[in-house]
């Protein structure tokens, strides 16, 4: 897969309480993050492994609904986005210190 | 907190090397980090439910200053008091291992000044002069001579003024023909033939003339006088004469000494007072000479080096006492502490080595004889119960006689050992040598 798509793909880790719960799970380590609305999971998995030097047992995504906001009477719409959960293989995790 | 070691590399600096367990620095980081998690506010965290581990990610390093930083402040102050060392100034710290690793034991370095290097006190034989003084009927002579100059009388007369007579004059001041309205005179007495700080000049000018003689000075002002309008310019003083009058001593005879409160205004018993007075003065001075002496010699037999920062301090608190004696004087502005260097040095000496003095040799601060000290500087005011709770209530105050006494108690105490060659002193010079105030 082409490497300079791979580096636009991550575009933050999701901090959340959710998030943190999700991590600490002993068995289904998830870790979130958001991605680009167009990234498939194959693509996310590359771009997780290609970046964190790690394997990845699974990835899940889910398509967020940007949410409707109105200013006034104009009525807003914020950007949907997408949020993938990312499982590694036992042994491996992530840490902000291990992004190369 | 362990001091892994401690070495001088001066004579007043020492470096000392510290170390500090890891569990105790990660314990207060995790504390502090703990305390702040329930304060801060962050996106997609409910207040308090912020995750340890998050918290690490955002504040650690930051945290983790603060805490080395406190960590240091708190072992350096042990290890100080462990060591039984004075600091003085800032020291400096040098961390050896990196501060960023967590695994490892801390371990610093610091280098500071301490207030005096070791002392080796030297106090067999101090040699000192013990001076003895006799009053003698000379001396009461020239004692009622200056009774009789302090009851100096003016009287006028209509003669010429000679050097020493009091001139009374009215005048005005001008400047290259313009008048100085400040230089506006009314009534002023001046001294003839006595050198005047504000009218330099003026008063040499003054012998000579006559009462309502108008006359026409030229003064010339010194570059340094301290009304620049004045400075470096002459003026011309145009003074008419009110008054003149000659200094009148009072005979030394039996209206004289009724007027000191010799009842029976018998001569032969003013002198007995004076004598008495004299002698009283004399003890005084004379253990305050002694003292002195004794501690003068102390420094100069254990010649120590003090840290400047304490001189420095010193120097400035008798910098604003002074300037707050000589409140309103022209020169108290342009003093500065150096000029009090070398005294602050000898007492910040002495004082120390008074200290090492009791330390050394567990002289005890007598109660007894601090109270007996204030009594005796109550005992000359009017009302001495007033006196004694104004030093009783300020610390400060206390703290000062107490180093007074302390002074004392280890003069006495040297006096076992030290040599002490007799001398014989006149009284006058035994007085003006002691220093006016006790403290």
């Amino acid at each position: 897969m082409n490497q300079a798509r791979l580096m636009q793909i991550l575009l933050a880790p999701l901090e959340s309480e959710k998030a943190n719960k999700l991590a600490d799970k002993e068995k289904s380590r998830q870790y979130v993050f958001k991605v680009l609305c167009s990234a498939s999971k194959l693509e996310v998995k590359a771009a997780i492994e290609f970046l964190f030097e790690v394997k990845v047992k699974n990835v899940q995504t889910v398509n967020v609904k940007g949410k409707t906001k109105s200013f006034g009477r104009a009525q807003g719409k914020r950007s949907d986005w997408k949020k993938a959960y990312v499982c590694l293989e036992d042994g491996y995790d992530i840490t902000l210190s291990n992004a190369v | 907190m362990r001091v892994v070691s401690i070495e001088p590399t001066d004579k007043l600096e020492r470096r000392m090397t510290i170390e500090v367990p890891k569990e105790d620095v990660q314990n207060k980081i995790e504390t502090r980090l703990k305390s702040l998690a329930k304060q801060t506010r962050l996106n997609g965290f409910r207040p308090g439910k912020i995750p340890l581990r998050v918290m690490q990610q955002k504040f650690g390093p930051q945290v983790r200053q603060e805490v080395l930083n406190e960590v240091v402040q708190t072992s350096f102050d042990e290890a100080v008091q462990q060591q039984n060392l004075t600091v003085t100034g800032d020291p400096t710290v040098d961390f050896d291992s990196g501060i960023e690793d967590v695994t490892q034991d801390l371990t610093y370095t610091v280098v500071f000044q301490v207030f005096h290097e070791d002392i080796d006190l030297h106090l067999d034989g101090l040699a000192i002069e013990k001076p003895i003084v006799e009053i003698s009927d000379q001396n009461i002579d020239s004692m009622l001579e200056r009774l009789q100059q302090q009851r100096q009388r003016w009287h006028d007369v209509a003669a010429v003024a000679e050097v020493g007579y009091r001139v009374t004059l009215d005048g005005s001041v001008t400047i290259g023909g313009e008048r100085f309205d400040e230089g506006e005179l009314k009534k002023v007495n001046i001294i003839a033939g006595e050198p005047n700080i504000v009218f330099p000049g003026l008063a040499e000018g003054l012998v000579g003339v006559k009462e309502n003689e108008d006359k026409t000075i030229d003064l010339t002002f010194p570059g340094d006088y301290p009304n620049e309008i004045l400075a470096n310019k002459t003026a011309q003083f145009s003074i008419h004469i009110t008054a003149v009058a000659e200094p009148k001593l009072p005979e030394i005879d039996n209206e004289f000494a009724k007027s000191l409160g010799v009842e029976d205004g018998n001569l032969e018993t003013l002198r007995q007072q004076v004598r008495e007075n004299m002698g009283r003065e004399l003890k005084f001075a004379l253990k305050s000479s002694y003292r002195q002496r004794m501690l003068n010699a102390l420094l100069e037999a254990n010649l120590i080096t003090v840290a400047d920062s304490l001189v420095a301090q010193e120097s400035e608190r008798m910098l604003k006492m002074q300037q707050s004696m000589m409140q309103g004087l022209p020169q108290a502005q342009n003093m500065t502490a150096d000029f009090f260097k070398d005294e602050a040095k000898q007492r910040i000496q002495i004082s120390v080595l008074v200290q090492e003095v009791v330390k050394k040799h567990g002289l005890q601060l007598d109660q007894s004889k601090v109270t007996e000290m204030i009594d005796n500087i109550a005992y000359g005011y009017e009302r001495p119960d007033d006196v004694i709770n104004w030093y009783r209530n300020d610390p400060q105050r206390m703290k000062q006689i107490e180093s007074s006494v302390l002074e004392d108690e280890v003069t006495e105490f040297l006096m076992n050992t030290a040599q002490a060659t007799e001398k014989q002193e006149d009284f006058f010079d035994v007085m003006d040598q002691a220093p006016r105030n006790q403290m």
